[in-house]
């Protein structure tokens, strides 16, 4: 070996270093350990060559250096399995090297060049293995790879056609693999400077696909908002932000309750869960729709489950490392997962919910940034979701409260200016609408100068319909009761006529009585409604009366009984709703119906003193001082007879 | 307090297990899911009314409506479960015999089976 030949050799190393030095000079922040050792690398095989001049020392350090440039690879890549084969791989070369050492050249020389061949396209291929969108350090890594693949595959290639001592392979072949760690660096110091500026304007995408998304979510709202379109609005939104290939939204029935499951809300693009998935489901895509929508998991169950137990975002950026995706792994399969994010919906302490998306493409993964502005979408996803929710409840009640004003003007003009008074009765009734509406009606009607009507009604549901049923009944009672029906058939002719008029599932709860003044009885009649409370003041009993049959309204052959109660002067005929008795104290108790009837009994012990009216006022005061003076949910109605 | 549906498929026949309140704010869900339902389903359903904890008029009416539909459908109807208050409010408004309530799921399951095999509800 020449003094020239070497001279020039340590000149191209002296080069390679200075190179190296100068670079992590200007970007110490971007100085690579891993770089910094596979200069040292080639610089300690080079010198060592100079200095022993063994030919093993060469293709060995050209297998440590292949080595460790896949170690960073896998490091950058993310997935780092494979190392483990060309560590043992790298042993038994090592071996083979020094036994060659010891045994001073015993082998011929193409020996020598298998091994860094091998290692060297084992790399090649690594490199070219990574997909261009799957981890954040592909673009580094693409950018880098021609320099890599073509300076390994030319170096090995020449070597073998120069050999590994000839003056072209230590002066031109050799030197070239300097320049491969030098390439990496630069493309880092380019990355460096290409991130600041991505970074500004990812941040600024990012602003602006969260602006597109709360603009669209107000535009859905003003159309028609209901909770389905905002959904679909998030799940669209995510999926055109990351680019996945299918996206849910799961929510709990109800929110926060995790012992209920989760329910599929929203489902665009193909999803498998991360689930086994029967066979005969896979055939066909809208199987698996339909699957996917009747399928519910609970909470904790599957990754999806798992985020929403945890409140913390799920990123499996590869499945195939992860054992819960073990059903997800058959790439042909409809149920293939390559990539999978599960994002909790999480408002103040609730969870309402989970969004996942999916990649299912071989190789294609959500990177670190997807899933950074995914967290951060999430918040903002939650947020419309949960407005749009109390918006809908809000719009839901207010429908319902216009309604019932304007039923509760109908009924207003329904309550009976006066009750009529004669000679056999007085009568006191009063009405006291829950929230400005409720459903009950009451009416006395005079039939002749003996013959009173007198109809208490509760009608079910509130609202126009109700109403306009409580409408029909005042109609038919002042039409249909006459002094040649009792009680019994005039509320069996009522019901007969208003069957077949009343929306399916509307009825009324009706009680009705008739007072003969000259005969000195009622006749009674009731539709489910309370029974009848009758103070008989010659006896001192509080009596019930009642009689069999439906509500009102429901079936039109009822035939309604009438029972015939007779009552003497000063008895006390009391008529009520379940406002009175369902009545609740601010501790939750209701008045009750022994209360009420211990009230009648009390007054009613006054005897000739008592009117009417003192006994509705006496009940109604107790009724409004038990609650507190709470407004009813229910009407309070009530209407009282007292026979003269 | 809303209302809370949940829907089982027990082969052709239809469980609607309610949760909550039906009353005036929130039978509508219900009077919707069971015409949706009866729109659908021809073998069967089964009203659970185990975990509703108040239900008023409006809901009754609804209880209503659903034999109404059922029976004019020709789609036999069982109602499980109602007690305390909800069957308190049932006998109250004597609707006990009229509503097809049954003992038990077991009791329901059984007579729509055999409603099947006579082919009637």
């Amino acid at each position: 070996m020449s003094a020239a030949y070497s001279a020039a050799k340590l000149a191209i190393i002296l080069v390679g270093l200075i190179i190296y030095i100068t670079l992590r000079r200007t970007f110490p922040e971007r100085s690579q350990p891993i770089m910094a050792g596979l200069l040292l690398l080639l610089l300690g095989r080079d010198l060592a060559y100079l200095a022993v001049g063994a030919y093993p020392l060469l293709p060995l350090g050209d297998v440590a250096f292949a080595i460790v440039l896949e170690r960073w690879l896998t490091r950058k890549a993310g997935h780092g399995r494979r190392l483990i084969p060309w560590v043992l791989f790298s042993l038994v070369i090592a071996g083979v090297g020094a036994a060659e050492l010891i045994l001073d050249n015993g082998l011929p020389r193409p020996v020598y060049l298998l091994p860094p061949a091998v290692a060297c396209a084992w790399v090649i291929l690594q490199f070219y293995d990574v997909t261009a969108d799957s981890v954040d350090n592909s673009r580094l890594i693409a950018e880098v790879r021609p320099a890599v693949g073509y300076g390994l595959f030319y170096a090995q290639v020449a070597l073998a056609v120069f050999g590994h001592g000839s003056p072209p392979s230590q002066l031109v072949v050799y030197p070239l693999f300097y320049l491969i760690p030098i390439r990496i660096l630069l493309g880092y110091f380019e990355r460096g400077k290409q991130d600041s500026v991505e970074y500004v304007r990812s941040i600024r995408q990012e602003s602006e696909s969260l602006f597109s998304f709360m603009r669209r979510v107000s535009a859905s709202m003003a159309g028609r908002a209901d909770l389905e379109t905002t959904l679909n609005v998030v799940l669209s939104s995510a999926m055109n932000d990351t680019g996945a290939d299918g996206g849910t939204v799961w929510l709990l029935e109800e929110e926060n309750k995790e012992e209920q499951p989760l329910k599929l809300r929203a489902l665009q693009g193909v999803f498998p869960p991360p689930l086994a998935v029967p066979a005969a489901v896979k055939r066909s895509a809208r199987n698996f729709e339909r699957y996917l929508r009747s399928l519910s998991i609970a909470v904790g169950d599957t990754p999806i489950g798992q985020a929403a137990l945890q409140r913390v975002a799920l990123f499996i950026p590869d499945t195939v490392s992860d054992s819960r995706f073990a059903a997800n792994t058959e790439r042909e399969d409809l149920s293939y997962v390559s990539s999978f994010v599960a994002l909790p919906l999480v408002h103040g302490p609730r969870v309402l919910g989970v969004l996942a998306l999916v990649k299912r493409r071989p190789g294609v993964r959500f990177s670190e940034r997807d899933f950074e502005h995914l967290q951060t979408f999430a918040d903002y996803a939650t947020l419309a979701i949960e407005t749009v929710a109390t918006y809908l409840e809000l719009l839901e009640k207010r429908e319902v409260e216009r309604e019932l004003a304007i039923a509760a003007g109908i009924q207003q003009q329904m309550v009976p200016e006066h009750l009529p008074e004669s000679g056999a009765a007085e009568f006191a009734a009063s009405a006291f609408p829950a929230r400005g509406v409720g459903g009950d009606y009451y009416d006395v009607v005079t039939l002749n100068e003996s013959l009173t009507a007198a109809i208490i009604c509760d009608v079910a549901g509130k609202g126009l319909p109700a109403a306009l049923l409580m409408v029909m009944v005042r109609t038919m009672v002042r039409f249909i009761a006459s002094p040649q029906r009792d009680s019994g058939e005039t509320l069996t002719l009522m019901n007969a006529a208003l069957a077949g008029q009343l929306a399916d599932g509307h009825y009324a709860t009706v009680g009705l009585f008739i007072h003969d003044a000259q005969a000195g009885v009622l006749s009674y009649s009731n539709a489910a409604h309370h029974p009848l409370l009758v103070y008989h003041q010659a006896s001192g009993r509080l009596a019930q009366y009642d009689t069999e049959g439906l509500p009102v309204g429901i079936e039109g052959e009822v035939q309604y009984t009438s029972r015939i109660i007779p009552v003497a002067s000063n008895d006390l005929v009391v008529m009520y709703t379940d406002g009175i008795t369902e009545a609740l104290s601010p501790e939750g108790e209701q008045f009750g119906s022994a209360r009420l009837e211990g009230l009648v009994r009390n007054v009613a012990a006054g005897g000739a003193a008592v009117t009417a009216e003192a006994v509705r006022s006496t009940i109604s005061d107790e009724v409004a001082a038990f609650t507190g003076g709470a407004r009813p949910h229910d009407d309070r109605t009530l209407l009282i007879m007292r026979v003269r | 307090m809303a209302i809370e549906l949940r829907i089982e498929e027990n082969h052709a026949l239809r469980i609607v297990r309610v949760f909550g309140e039906v009353d005036l704010y929130h039978s509508h869900r219900l009077k919707e899911t069971i015409t949706e339902l009866a729109a659908v389903s021809r073998s069967g359903i089964l009203l659970d009314l185990g975990a509703v904890g108040y239900i008023d008029s409006s809901g009754v009416g609804v209880l209503i409506f659903a034999k109404a539909l059922c029976g004019k459908k020709g789609i036999p109807l069982r109602i499980i479960n109602a007690k305390g208050p909800v069957l308190r409010v049932l006998e109250l408004t004597k609707l006990t015999s009229y509503l097809p309530l049954a003992e038990s799921e077991e009791v329901a399951l059984h007579e729509l089976e055999r409603g099947w095999e006579t082919g009637g509800g």
